[in-house]
This record gives C-alpha cells, sequence and structure tokens, in this order.
C-alpha cells in the first residue's frame, strides 16, 4: 500500500519578493501553487495511492477568493473519479480562512472535527486516520496529547497541524512533544505547518512534508510531498516526492579573485547556471548573495544596480525564463583594514570610529533613522512591515546592516579616491 | 617619525643604492626621466607598510629577492635599523627584518607610524600636482562649502569628497523626495496600491458564492412544483382523450364476437379446417390411382407363367428361385476351378527341376576336413593365460633395475644414520629401548623442568620480597624510630624512683627534687606521647615484621622442595643411560634419541620393502616358464610343432597363429553343409504346396455341384452350361420384383382412403354435428366453407383488441364515460386543460432561464477569478518598494553620516586651520594676501574669504588661477601640518608638486616647504633640473640637501665594479651649495660619488 502524505498547499498565496523587471518570466510563476497541487494530485492518481492525508494549511488565512476553493474541490474530484479518499484536518489558516468555511467538497474528503479528536477509517486500506482539526487560529493546546488509543490489528495514522516543540519562523501552535507522538503506538504521524521538511524521527516515522511549494527566498530547495510505502503494516519507505513548479534558491558567488565588474558578472553567471540546472526545468527564484574581499567591492558598491541589471541581463541571455533573479546582495567587503583604520587619528579614521559607535549604539541609530526617515516611513504600506522579509526603518537589527554597507562604500572611497 | 636613511638594497632597477635623509631641512631628490623617482617613491610607502603582493618593482630582481632597508628615527631620538622584503601572505613568513637579516616584530615601526595606515600616508601625508589642481577647482566652481574643503583636504581629496557626498545625495533624491511626485518609489507605491484594489474587484467572496448557491437552489425547488402541477394537468388530458379513442373500438368488438358465435365451433378453431380443400383434392386422387393399379397386376401376372416355362422351373413354387448371391457365388466357383487346375499344371513341371540339383549335390558332397576333427581347446587356454599374463620378460627387467637402487638407497641411510656402524640387518638386529620408554622419560623430565623453574622463580621473588620489607623496618626504625614498651617501661622505673625520692625529701631539697621528678614525669609524658603519636608506625613495624618472619619461613620450605625437584631431575638422565646400555650406543639428549630411533624404524621399513621385492622378482621368473612349458605342450597336442626360440612371446606367436589357420578350415565345411540343406527344405516345400492345391479343386468342384444341384443342373456341367441356365433364371426374378411394387402401392393407396374418411368423420363430430348424415367429400366441403367466412372477422376482432390495449387495460370508468358520451362537453374540457398546461409551461421556461442565468454565474466563480494574477501583482509592486527604500536607506544614511562628520570636523579644527593657512597663504602670495577668514557665500554656507594686503577681502572666484592654486596648496600643508601635530609629525613626500607654477610662485612653494621641513620631515621629489636649481636659490644651503638618483648607466657601471668592493652601503650624494653653477647635476654627483 502507498499512500501520500501533504501539508501547508497555501493554495494562490502569491510568490513574495519578486521585483519584476523586464525579461523576468513573469507568466512562468503564474498560478504556481495552483499547478504545484494539481502535481499533488497527478501523483496520488499515478502512484494508485490508497488515500491522501492533507496536514492543514491548504488555504491563506486572509485570502477571500472563493474560486481557490472551487479550484482545490475541483482537484478533490479528480481524486473522487480515482476512487481516492482524502483525508483533512484545518490547520491555522484554514480555521482564520473564510472560504473554508463556505466551501463544500466532495464526498471522499473527510474533514476531522474540531470540536474533539476524531477517527476515520479507511477500509480499503484497513488504517484508522486520527486527528482533530484547528478550531481557532490560534490554538494554543496540545491536541496529539487527546488523540485516541490506537486501533488494534490496523495501521495508526496520527494527522496533526503543529509546531511541536517550537520551530523557528513558525508560530507555536498546537505545541506537542516527540514523547506524547511516540506514546501514542500509531504508525505514523502525519505533521503539518513546518514549511521546512523534516523527519524527526523514524520509529515511528514523524514527518513534516514540508509545503507544497516554495513561496519566497527562505522557502528554498525541494518542496512536495512525501510518498509512504506500508507493507504488512510496517511502513517501509518515506519517499519525498518534488512537485513544486518554481524552486527558490540562495545562490552564493565569492568573487574575491575578479579584477573588474565583468569578471564578477561573469561568476555570477557561472554559480547560477549550476543551480538552473540541478532545478531539473522548473523556473528558478533566485536569491544571489556576491561576497569576497575583492578590489572590485568599491566598484560594485558605488553602483550597485548597474550591477544587478548585469546580473539580471546575462541571465535572461544565458538562462532565458528559466531564472528569475530575485534580488542580488552586494556583500563584498574592500581590501582595506578597517579595523587599523579605526585607530588613525586622521579625518578617515575618526568617521570609521564614528560609524562604529553609530551602529552599536542602539540611542544613536533610533536618532539616525528619525532624521533621515520620519517622513517616508509614514508613506510607506503596512504590508512592507509584515511577514518574511518584512522592512522596518527603524529596525536597528536592519539600521546596523546599512551602516555596515556605507562603512563598506564610504572609507574605500576616501581612503583610495574616485580612480581605484 | 623620520627616516634618516633608506637603503635600495634590491629594489626595482635599484641594488645596494643608498639615500641618507638624516640632516635636518629640506631634502630634494632629483632623478631624472627613467632613474627610478616612482620607484623610491613606492620604496619608502613599502619600507613603512609592506611590499604590496602585485608589485611593478621585481623586473631585475625575482620577488622572492626584493629588498628595502632603512634607519628610523622616532619623535624621542630613538632609531631602528629594518629591512622589508616580500611576504608571500598574511600567514607566511614576516616580511619585515632586522639589520642582520632575521625576522624582527614591526611593533616598534608600528609604534611610529602611531596608527596611520597605509591609505592614510599615501592620501594625507603626499600631494599630487592632479589632486592639488582638482582641489583648487573645486574651490573655484563653488562645490561644497567650507567643511567639505576643510575634510577633502586634510583626507586629501582633491574634491572627492564633495563628488561622493553628491553622488550619495543624487542618488537617494533620485530615489524618494518628501516633495516629489514623479519618483520611481511612488510610482511603485502607487502600483501596489492599484494592485490591492484589483484584487479586491476580482475576488469572489465566500459569502456571495453561497448566496448564489441558495438562489439556485430556491429555483430549482420552484421549477420542481411547476413540473409536478404541469404533470398532473396532462395526466387529465390525456385519460379523457383516452376515452375518447376506447370507446367505438369496444362495441366494434361485441359485434364480430356476436357473428362469430353464429358460425359455431368452426370459429373457434378455424386452423382445424385450413387444410381441408387440398386434402379432398388428394383423396378424390387416390381413389382413382387404386382402380389403374388392379389392371397393372392381372398382367404381370401372365407374364411370370411364361418366363418359367422358359426356364423349366416351376412358377408356382418360389424354392427353386435363384437369388443374386447364389447366382454370384456359382461364378465365382467356376472361375476358382478353372484357376486351380492351371496352377497345379505348372507346379508339377517346377518340383521335377529342383529334384534333379539335389541329387546332383549330394552326389559331389566333399570329403569332413582333417581339421574338422582336432582339439583347439588346449591351445586356446594357453593363449588366454599368457595374454592375462603380459609381458613378463619387460616386467623382470624393470623390477631388477628398481631392486637395485632400493639396495643402494637402503645403504646410504645406514651409513648417515649415526652413532652406528655396519649393515642394515645388524642394525635390525640391534637392541635398542622402545621408543615409548625413551618419550616417558623425556616426559618425565620435561615436567620436572618447569617445576624447579616455578620453584626458583618463587624462591627469588620470595627473597626479594623479604629484602624489600627488611628495607621498610629499616626505614621505619631509623633515625625517628618509636619508642618501644621497654624504653616507655624505664621511663616510668626513673619518674616512680624521682617521685619515691621527692615524698621522701624534706623541705631542703624538695625544690630541687620537685625539679628532678618534673623532669621524669615529662619523660614518661613524652614517651607516651610519641608512642601514642606512632602508633600507626609502630603498628606498621610489628606488622612488617610479623609479615618478613612468614616469608623467610616459606623461603626455607621452598629452597628445600627446590633441592628435591633437582635431585629427581637428575634420577631421570640416569635411568635413560641405562636403557641405552644394552643397544651399545652413546645416548644423547632425550629428543634427540626419539629422533634416532624414528630414524632407525624408518630403515627397517626400507629393509622390508627391499625383502617384498626380491620375492616378486623370484615370482615373475617363475611364471614365465611354467607359461612357455603349457603353450608348447598345447601345439605339440594340436599337431603343430614346438617353436624354436624358448621366449614367452615366440611361444605366444607360434600359438596364434595355429589356432587361425584351424579356424579357417571350419567355416569352409560349415558353408558346404548349409547350401544342401537348404535345396533340400525348397523340395519338400514345393510338394507340400501341390498336395495343397489338389485338395482346394476337388473342394471347389464339390462346391459347385451343391450349388447348381437345386436347379437340376449336371455337377459336372460346363462353364458355358452354366453361364445359359443363370441368364434364364434373372429374366424370371426381374419379373416377379415388378408384380410385388404394384402390390404395395395398392395397399398404400387404399390406406390413404381410409385416413381421410375417418378425419372428416372426427371434425363433423367435434365441430358440426349437424352435418353427420353427408358424404364424405360433402361434408368437408361444408367445413371449410364455414372457416374461411370466421378468419376475417377473427383477424378484425384480434386488431380492435390490441387498439384497446395500447390505450390500456382498464376500462373507461362511468364518470369518464360520461364526460365522452357528450363529445360538446369533452371538447370544452380538453381546452380547458390545454389553457391549464400552456401557462405552466411558460413558468418552467422562464425558471429554466433564470436557473441557467444563475449558474451560469457560479461557472463564472468557477473559472479563474484573476485575484491571484492581481495578487501577485502586488507581491511585485511590493518587492519594488522594497527595493527602493532599501537603496534609499542605504545612500541617505550614507549622505548623512558623512555630511555630519563633515561639520563635526569643521568646528574641530577649522579655527587652528585657518590660522595656518592663513600664514601660509601669505607667505606663498610673497605677502599679496594678509591670509583668509570663514565667511559666508551668496547662499549663506560657510566659505573662504581670502583677504589682500590692504584688507580687501574677495571670495574663492575672485582670485586669479595661480592664486587658487596657491590658497589650495595652503589649505593642503595647513591640513598636512595639523595631522603632524595630532599624531606627531611622519615624512611628508612630495612628488613633483610645481611643475605646473612659474619659477616665481614654485620659490615661494619652496621656500614655505623649508619652513614645514622645520615641523616635520620633507622629502622633495622632482624630475626637473631647474626645479633643483630653484631649490638651491632660494633655500637656504643649511636646510637644503639634495640627492641625485644614479641613472640606468650609472647603476649598470655600479653593479659591474660591486663584486671588487666591500658590500658596505654606498653614501650617494650630499650636493654642496657651492656647486651650484653646474647645470648638469646628474654628471657631477657621479663624480663626486666616486671622488668621495
Amino acid at each position: 500500500m502507498k499512500f501520500v502524505h501533504a501539508a501547508d498547499l497555501h493554495i494562490d498565496s502569491p510568490l513574495r519578493g519578486l521585483d519584476r523587471y523586464e525579461g523576468a518570466p513573469v507568466a512562468r510563476l503564474r498560478g504556481a501553487t495552483r499547478r504545484a497541487l494539481e502535481n499533488l494530485v497527478t501523483a496520488c492518481i499515478d502512484e494508485q495511492a490508497a488515500f491522501l492525508l492533507l496536514a492543514g494549511d491548504i488555504f491563506d488565512g486572509p485570502w477571500k477568493d472563493f474560486s481557490t476553493g472551487l479550484f482545490f474541490a475541483a482537484q478533490m474530484s479528480r481524486l473522487r473519479d480515482a476512487k481516492i479518499p482524502v483525508v483533512v484536518v484545518r490547520g491555522n489558516h484554514d480555521a482564520a480562512s473564510s472560504v473554508t468555511k463556505a466551501l463544500r467538497l466532495p464526498d471522499n474528503v473527510h474533514e476531522l472535527s474540531s470540536r474533539a479528536p476524531e477517527t476515520f477509517e479507511i477500509a480499503s486500506a484497513n488504517t484508522f486516520v486520527h486527528g482533530q482539526s484547528f478550531a481557532h487560529r490560534a490554538t494554543l493546546d496540545d491536541l496529539a496529547a487527546k488523540y485516541p488509543a490506537r486501533v488494534p490489528g490496523a495501521f495508526n495514522v496520527g494527522l496533526l497541524h503543529t509546531s511541536l516543540d517550537g520551530r523557528q519562523g513558525h508560530e507555536p501552535y498546537a505545541p506537542t512533544s516527540l514523547e506524547v507522538l511516540r506514546a501514542k503506538g500509531y504508525d505514523y504521524w502525519a505533521l503539518g505547518h513546518v514549511h521546512q521538511r523534516e523527519i524527526l524521527s523514524t520509529e515511528p516515522y514523524v514527518v513534516f512534508p514540508g509545503n507544497l511549494q516554495g513561496r519566497h527566498a527562505r522557502e528554498t530547495g525541494e518542496k512536495g510531498a512525501s510518498i509512504v510505502t506500508v507493507e504488512d503494516g510496517v511502513v517501509r519507505s518515506v519517499e519525498h516526492r518534488a512537485l513544486d513548479v518554481v524552486r527558490w534558491e540562495t545562490v552564493e558567488v565569492d568573487v574575491s579573485d575578479a579584477t573588474d565588474v565583468l569578471e564578477a558578472v561573469d561568476r555570477t553567471l557561472a554559480r547560477l547556471t549550476n543551480v538552473v540546472e540541478a532545478a531539473d526545468g522548473r523556473v528558478l527564484a533566485a536569491r544571489i548573495f556576491v561576497r569576497g574581499t575583492t578590489p572590485v567591492s568599491s566598484e560594485l558598491r558605488r553602483a550597485p544596480e548597474r550591477f544587478v541589471s548585469e546580473v539580471r541581463a546575462a541571465g535572461r541571455d544565458a538562462l532565458g525564463d528559466d531564472v528569475w533573479i530575485e534580488k542580488v546582495l552586494v556583500e563584498t567587503r574592500a581590501r582595506i583594514d578597517v579595523e587599523a583604520l579605526r585607530r588613525d587619528a586622521g579625518a578617515v579614521g575618526h568617521l570609521a570610529r564614528k560609524l562604529q559607535d553609530v551602529r552599536s549604539d542602539s540611542k544613536a541609530l533610533a536618532d539616525l533613522a528619525s532624521e533621515c526617515f520620519a517622513d517616508l516611513e509614514r508613506k510607506l504600506p503596512a504590508e512592507l512591515r509584515e511577514g518574511d522579509g518584512a522592512l522596518s526603518l527603524f529596525d536597528p537589527g536592519k539600521l546596523a546592516s546599512w551602516i555596515d554597507d556605507v562603512e563598506q562604500t564610504l572609507l574605500p572611497r576616501l581612503l583610495e579616491g574616485r580612480d581605484v | 617619525m623620520r627616516i634618516a636613511q633608506l637603503h635600495l638594497l634590491a629594489f626595482g632597477p635599484f641594488r645596494d643604492v643608498v639615500l641618507d635623509f638624516s640632516a635636518p631641512g629640506l631634502h630634494v631628490v632629483f632623478g631624472p626621466n627613467e632613474a627610478g623617482k616612482s620607484t623610491t617613491l613606492r620604496a619608502i610607502t613599502n619600507l613603512l607598510f609592506g611590499i604590496e603582493a602585485s608589485t611593478p618593482d621585481a623586473h631585475l630582481h625575482k620577488p622572492s629577492d626584493l629588498r628595502v632597508g632603512g634607519v628610523l628615527v622616532a619623535d624621542d631620538g630613538a632609531r631602528i635599523s629594518v629591512v622589508r622584503r616580500k611576504s608571500t601572505s598574511k600567514a607566511g613568513p614576516k616580511s619585515l627584518l632586522d639589520a642582520n637579516g632575521e625576522p624582527t616584530s614591526d611593533e616598534p615601526l608600528l609604534r611610529m607610524l602611531r596608527g596611520t595606515t597605509e591609505e592614510t600616508f599615501r592620501r594625507a601625508f603626499a600631494i599630487h600636482p592632479t589632486t592639488l589642481a582638482a582641489g583648487a577647482k573645486a574651490l573655484l566652481s563653488g562645490q561644497g562649502d567650507l567643511g567639505e574643503s576643510l575634510f577633502d583636504a586634510s583626507v586629501g581629496g582633491g574634491a572627492d569628497v564633495q563628488e561622493l557626498l553628491a553622488e550619495l545625495e543624487g542618488e537617494a533624491g533620485a530615489i524618494y523626495r518628501p516633495q516629489g511626485r514623479t519618483l520611481p518609489l511612488n510610482d511603485a507605491l502607487k502600483a501596489f496600491d492599484e494592485a490591492k484594489k484589483r484584487i479586491k474587484a476580482t475576488q469572489t467572496l465566500p459569502d456571495d458564492y453561497s448566496a448564489k448557491r441558495r438562489a439556485i437552489e430556491d429555483t430549482e425547488a420552484l421549477l420542481s412544483k411547476a413540473r409536478e402541477a404541469r404533470k398532473d394537468l396532462v395526466s387529465q388530458r390525456d385519460r379523457i382523450e383516452r376515452a375518447q379513442q376506447r370507446a367505438p373500438l369496444e362495441s366494434d368488438r361485441e359485434r364480430l364476437t356476436h357473428l362469430l358465435a353464429e358460425l359455431g365451433d368452426v370459429a373457434k378453431e378455424p386452423a382445424r379446417v385450413r387444410s381441408l380443400p387440398a386434402q379432398l383434392q388428394a383423396y378424390e386422387r387416390a381413389k382413382s390411382e387404386l382402380a389403374a393399379c388392379g389392371l397393372e397386376l392381372e398382367g404381370l401376372r401372365r407374364a411370370i407363367q411364361e418366363a418359367a416355362r422358359r426356364a423349366s422351373v416351376d412358377a408356382s413354387s418360389g424354392a427353386a428361385r435363384l437369388d443374386a448371391r447364389t447366382e454370384a457365388r456359382i461364378r465365382r466357383r467356376v472361375t476358382e476351378r478353372t484357376a486351380l487346375a492351371q496352377k497345379i499344371a505348372s507346379a508339377k513341371g517346377e518340383l521335377a527341376r529342383d529334384e534333379r540339383e539335389l541329387s546332383r549335390r549330394m552326389a559331389s558332397s566333399p570329403a569332413e576336413a582333417s581339421s574338422l576333427a582336432v582339439d583347439a581347446t588346449a591351445l586356446v587356454e594357453a593363449l588366454s593365460a599368457a595374454r592375462e599374463a603380459g609381458d613378463l620378460d619387460a616386467r623382470h627387467t624393470e623390477e631388477s633395475v628398481k631392486l637395485s637402487r632400493k639396495r643402494d638407497e637402503l645403504e646410504r641411510s645406514v651409513a648417515s644414520l649415526g652413532r652406528f656402524e655396519g649393515t642394515a640387518i645388524e642394525l635390525e638386529r640391534l637392541a635398542v629401548p622402545a621408543k615409548e620408554a625413551v618419550e616417558d622419560l623425556a616426559r618425565r623430565a620435561a615436567e620436572l623442568d618447569r617445576t624447579l623453574a616455578r620453584r626458583t622463580e618463587r624462591l627469588d621473588g620470595l627473597r626479594h620480597d623479604v629484602l624489600a620489607t627488611e628495607r621498610r623496618i629499616a626505614e621505619l626504625e631509623g633515625e625517628f624510630a618509636p619508642p618501644s614498651p621497654d624504653d616507655l617501661q624505664n621511663a616510668r622505673i626513673a619518674r616512680d624512683r624521682a617521685w619515691e625520692a621527692l615524698r621522701a625529701s624534706d623541705e631542703a631539697t624538695r625544690a630541687k627534687l620537685a625539679a628532678g621528678f618534673e623532669r621524669t614525669m615529662l619523660s614518661v609524658d613524652a614517651v607516651v606521647d610519641r608512642m601514642l603519636g606512632d602508633a600507626q608506625r609502630v603498628a606498621s613495624l610489628a606488622s612488617l615484621r610479623s609479615a618478613k618472619d612468614a616469608l623467610e619461613r616459606q623461603a626455607a620450605s621452598l629452597a628445600d622442595e627446590v633441592e628435591e625437584t633437582t635431585r629427581l631431575r637428575a634420577r631421570c638422565d640416569e635411568e635413560h643411560a641405562a636403557l641405552w646400555v644394552p643397544s651399545r650406543v652413546a645416548p644423547s639428549g632425550f629428543a634427540e634419541m626419539a629422533s634416532w630411533l624414528d630414524r632407525r624404524a624408518r630403515i627397517l621399513e626400507g629393509l622390508a620393502a627391499v625383502r617384498d621385492a626380491e620375492h616378486a622378482l623370484e615370482d615373475l621368473a617363475a611364471r614365465g616358464a611354467s607359461l612357455r612349458q603349457r603353450l608348447g605342450a598345447a601345439l605339440v597336442a594340436s599337431g603343430a610343432q614346438r617353436p624354436a626360440s624358448d621366449t614367452l612371446s615366440d611361444c605366444v606367436r607360434a600359438a596364434e597363429a595355429r589356432r587361425e589357420q584351424i579356424e579357417r578350415e571350419r567355416r569352409a565345411a560349415r558353408e558346404t553343409e548349409e547350401a544342401v540343406a537348404k535345396l533340400a527344405g525348397a523340395v519338400e516345400e514345393r510338394r507340400a504346396a501341390l498336395a495343397e492345391d489338389a485338395r482346394d479343386l476337388a473342394a471347389t468342384n464339390e462346391e459347385l455341384a451343391r450349388l447348381v444341384a437345386p436347379f437340376g443342373v449336371a455337377s459336372d456341367a460346363s462353364a458355358d452350361e452354366i453361364d445359359a441356365f443363370l441368364r434364364a433364371a434373372g429374366e424370371l426374378a426381374s419379373l416377379e420384383e415388378k408384380k410385388a411394387a404394384v402390390e404395395a402401392r395398392t395397399s398404400r393407396l387404399a390406406e390413404e382412403v381410409r385416413a381421410f374418411e375417418a378425419h372428416v368423420s372426427r371434425l363433423v363430430s367435434e365441430l358440426a354435428p349437424s352435418l353427420g348424415d353427408l358424404r364424405t367429400e360433402d361434408a368437408a366441403s361444408e367445413l371449410a366453407d364455414r372457416a374461411q367466412k370466421a378468419e376475417p372477422w377473427i383477424y378484425e376482432r384480434r386488431a380492435v383488441e390490441a387498439r384497446l390495449e395500447e390505450l390500456g387495460h382498464a376500462p373507461v370508468p362511468d364518470d369518464l364515460a360520461a364526460v365522452v358520451a357528450h363529445p360538446e362537453d369533452a371538447s370544452r374540457k380538453l381546452s380547458e386543460l390545454a389553457a391549464s398546461i400552456a401557462a405552466r409551461e411558460a413558468e418552467i421556461e422562464e425558471l429554466q432561464q433564470r436557473l441557467g442565468g444563475l449558474r451560469a454565474e457560479l461557472d463564472a466563480i468557477h473559472a479563474r477569478s484573476g485575484a491571484e494574477d492581481a495578487a501577485l501583482q502586488a507581491e511585485e509592486a511590493l518587492a519594488k518598494v522594497r527595493a527602493y527604500v532599501e537603496r534609499y536607506a542605504r545612500a541617505k544614511l550614507a549622505s548623512t553620516l558623512l555630511t555630519r562628520e563633515i561639520a563635526r570636523f569643521r568646528e574641530e579644527h577649522q579655527g587652528p586651520l585657518l590660522a595656518t593657512t592663513s600664514k601660509i597663504f601669505h607667505c606663498l602670495t610673497r605677502g599679496a594676501f594678509l591670509g583668509v577668514r570663514a565667511g559666508f557665500d551668496d547662499k549663506d554656507r560657510p566659505s573662504l574669504v581670502c583677504v589682500r594686503d590692504g584688507g580687501r577681502e574677495v571670495d574663492v572666484n575672485g582670485l586669479s588661477e595661480g592664486t587658487r592654486d596657491q590658497l589650495y596648496l595652503a589649505l593642503r600643508l595647513s591640513t598636512i601640518l595639523r595631522n603632524a601635530e595630532i599624531r606627531g609629525p611622519l615624512p611628508f613626500v612630495l612628488d613633483d608638486l610645481f611643475v605646473n607654477f612659474d619659477d616665481e610662485r614654485a620659490a615661494a612653494g619652496l621656500d614655505v616647504l623649508a619652513e614645514v621641513a622645520a615641523r616635520m620631515q620633507v622629502l622633495f621629489f622632482t624630475h626637473h633640473a631647474h626645479l633643483v636649481e630653484l631649490a638651491r636659490r632660494t633655500v637656504p644651503a643649511a636646510s637644503l640637501h639634495v640627492h641625485v638618483l644614479p641613472s640606468r648607466a650609472d647603476q649598470a657601471r655600479h653593479d659591474e665594479v660591486r663584486p671588487d668592493q666591500a658590500p658596505t652601503s654606498q653614501a650617494l650624494h650630499e650636493a654642496p651649495r657651492s656647486s651650484a653653477d653646474d647645470p648638469a647635476p646628474t654628471t657631477r654627483t657621479a663624480s663626486a660619488s666616486r671622488a668621495s
């Protein structure tokens, strides 16, 4: 018997942080989460899965468009036609979603109760699925603790949306521990909520399959579902199947030995080409970090936008619409000894000291931000300060990193002159 | 810090060139083109900060050989002498060496530099003509304010600072300004808002969807109700229409039923009568045929009478009838008889021929061969025995050789055995001890050896332990041995005596005795204290002593055991020697003697093998002789001669030849005998066959007679007679057959007639008894007539009934019957119903349309709404906003922080800087300007104001280009002096500074530099000879030192002579003022160098 375990579909949640530029592959990114779901359904049918488990966050909480719900229902109907039952628990996003409440799903989909733990039998597979949906967005109880005991003589699965004992970047919902899960004696724990794939245990298998489609630069690597093979009531294998249509990756480029900007572009393109090949035909959304202590640092930092444009143009020419360069972060360092410079009694030495002082003084940072950004901050939309990649002009960490950039821009210029 | 000496050991084109900068005053270094002025400038920086990785100065020397040295003097007079080499990497070997070429710490050097980095030294402690021009131009164009100018001058920028600040502000302003409307950031924000609006506009809220679904469900309910109502009305209409159709049909059915009843039971079963007319015709035909058959029969009877007569047969008797089978038998027997007679005649001839041949063969049969009588059995057996034995002669020779080899081998073994001399047979007779006895003794000896070793080892251990225990006791007893109980006893006795004395004493002596008693008492206490204190030691001692005794006892006992074991071991050796006495073999060790015994046993085995081989050889010879004897005897017995040779193989060959000869003769005799027997057999067979054929002929004649006898034919009738009889009998038989056929037909026809009459009579009695009196033909016609009438009426009634069935089984109910009865009522009712149905259908149509519209709206939601695309666009716009904000933030922060720093710098340094600048500017302009002060420009920014001699003030724009250059130079020099004040003086290196100055201004500049040189070391590099001259004219001789770099040619010459000179540094030149009139400093320098 095989079954499929997926979670965190977040259908129609848009890919974030993609600043459109000339020649960017816009069309290929459209509807990525929907196409990933289609891939999931196709995989279930191709694998002749006995059932599909969805461990919550099918929808995105604030998203209100009902066509999203209908799309999901249509995909579930494909599974009904293939006689594949689906068992679902609601996650925090689903609990907050107005789409979930109004949606009617085909009869092959069973949503586990949110009032109390429920056990659902899939007689055709001699399997019992235990689980409980989120009733509210912020569910802080240990739901798993109250799940029923295993049914003897059958395959038992726990379906749970949880942050377990806490995962970075994820709200601490339905907290529980591996010990609690193990104590239930189930054969497989199908978890959801954490977007990074993780197999926490193999006896029994406790699995976060990760989300179905990466949606921003911090959700990198293969995304998809787990295909679980069971023989004689024992899990034989848990295979990760990549189902995403857009692949996010972080690309680090070392330009230490580049002697001019064009060489830095070439190095970047070479690395990028490798990563695009690894994406296996998918569109790659790449965040590029350009690093290294290099003589071209001053030039790169003097006009980073020009460098970004050149990298994007080179990417477009060489790789066509296989890549979307999300961001190019120039983090190179000049070949000057800033430490020594701070001991220098001259004007530049003083400036170096001053920058260091400001960076480590939260009050000075706040004053500086007020002086520079008070007006702009008011005009920025609230969305900019939310979610992944949130940006606040008054964030001390962000300000400090900008001061770093300022240091690497100003000091070499003042020491080396304009013609370096 | 100053550079007292620069030593170009191996650098650029130089080898071992020394520049001495130790004297106070202005140092001018003159290097004509290609002389390596720039290289020397780099050498200074490299000496202080290290040689850069990609140095351009490694063209003559290998990078690893590059060396530049110097003597550096700190402000407090401390001197260090260092050499710099190229470092391969940060982690590589140190690049700084001391005067002896050993790596040294760079700490002292760093202290002298006071934290100045290489970049700062290059820019802040140097003035290049290009930066001077750019800085001056910046002053003119009013770029930047006073602060920016001061800051720029301080970092040695040449307007870099102003440019950088403008770039940063430009970038920030291009992205966002508070009042700007069409800037990129604002556009991105707008795009984001629009995308959000588009999401709202395109999305369908779940509540809307639910409302639409509800509307569809309501409409579906209404539609279903309307359809129900229509169905009811249609049903009413249909019932009336059906009743209208049914009424006339029912009356038709009644009429037909009545008509059929009149025809009686024939109408019930017309099918039974349907074939009657055809049957009637057949009946009439059969009756007429019957009559014709009677006439034919009569004719045939007459023809038979006639034929019987001709065949001489009585027509009335059936016994003599000739059937086909009998005729065939008669004909076959006649044929057989003829064939047999011919066969017998031919066989008799062949028999006579064979009998003649046989008698001829019997007469010529040869006499029996003599060899047939010989008995060859003995010969064959003897041959077989000889073959089984094989080649005995060869084997005998082979075995003889082997035996002699074995004998040699045995003798060699005996010779090499040792401890014995003699033959193998003597060795065999030797009385040696049994090997088991020797091995048993060896085992005992080994066991005793092991025991002895073990015991000796233990004894050594025990003796060692005793010694160790003795050492421990000695340690504990030593100098600080604890008091023994005897010591305590002695002290107590002394005390008690003193006490007794004290008690017995009088007043006079008491005091003295008391002191004595006190001493003894204290002595007892001391002993007890020490005993208590050393209780542990005492206990240890006691325990050690007891342990030592025990060990010594064990050692003594063990020594006895060792002695006993040694004795037993010696006895083993004696027993061993005794064992060997009878053999007179002198024994050595156990193992060796056991091995000797083994080797002897192997020799005796060899001896036995030799004896076996000798016996086998004798057997072989005996067997050969016996076989020869046997073969000779057998040959003689078989009639042949005994062979001449006496070897076994010759005897065998003769016997073989004789045996083959006997066999050949016997085979020929056997073949002749077989041919005669075969011919005699053939004669016998022929005779038997002839007798058989004669018997068959007799039987055939007999059978033929039996077959023809009943027909009156003679038994010996010829074949022709028999044939004539057979043909007449055949004709009679044919006529009889025809007659029988006609009789059979007559009987069948009569049966048909009877059957039809019976059939008609049954039909009449069952279907129409009233016709009973009629003739068969008439009754049949009447029945057929009635059936013909009934059939159309039956079909018609069936059609009516089918139509009625279509209209339903239910008969028209009474109420409907009443309605249908009045056609006007019925049609009115029908039109009312039609109107109602039409109204319902219109309603249904309207509801269906409404439902279609609602469903289409719902389907539109099913399709992609476009909201998710709008969301993606919103994210894209937001990403753009983020990118712009980050760019803006960086540029804005950089410009703000730089501006702050510039302002601070101005506030801190403006006063002293302007004061110094004023003084220098005054000097540079030879008093044309009194100085400068801080003022404001027309934009109210702080700016420089120059004050002319006489007090008139002009701003920078009002200065001539040359004056402006001087002003900027004054500014730079003042910042350099300020830097020197702040961090202490460093060498101030100038590279062809005055190339663009006219002589007057250059002279003024050199004057100022000479003054600056009083405060810090000034090294002025130039490749212009006239500047050297100008310096010599302007600067007092005591304050000026001119150095000339050697030209390439000089350097080459220097290199050539170098190997013969001492490797000491060579001071190049110190130019005296007196030679100022020499127009060619280079040549003069070289000659001066040689002169010195």
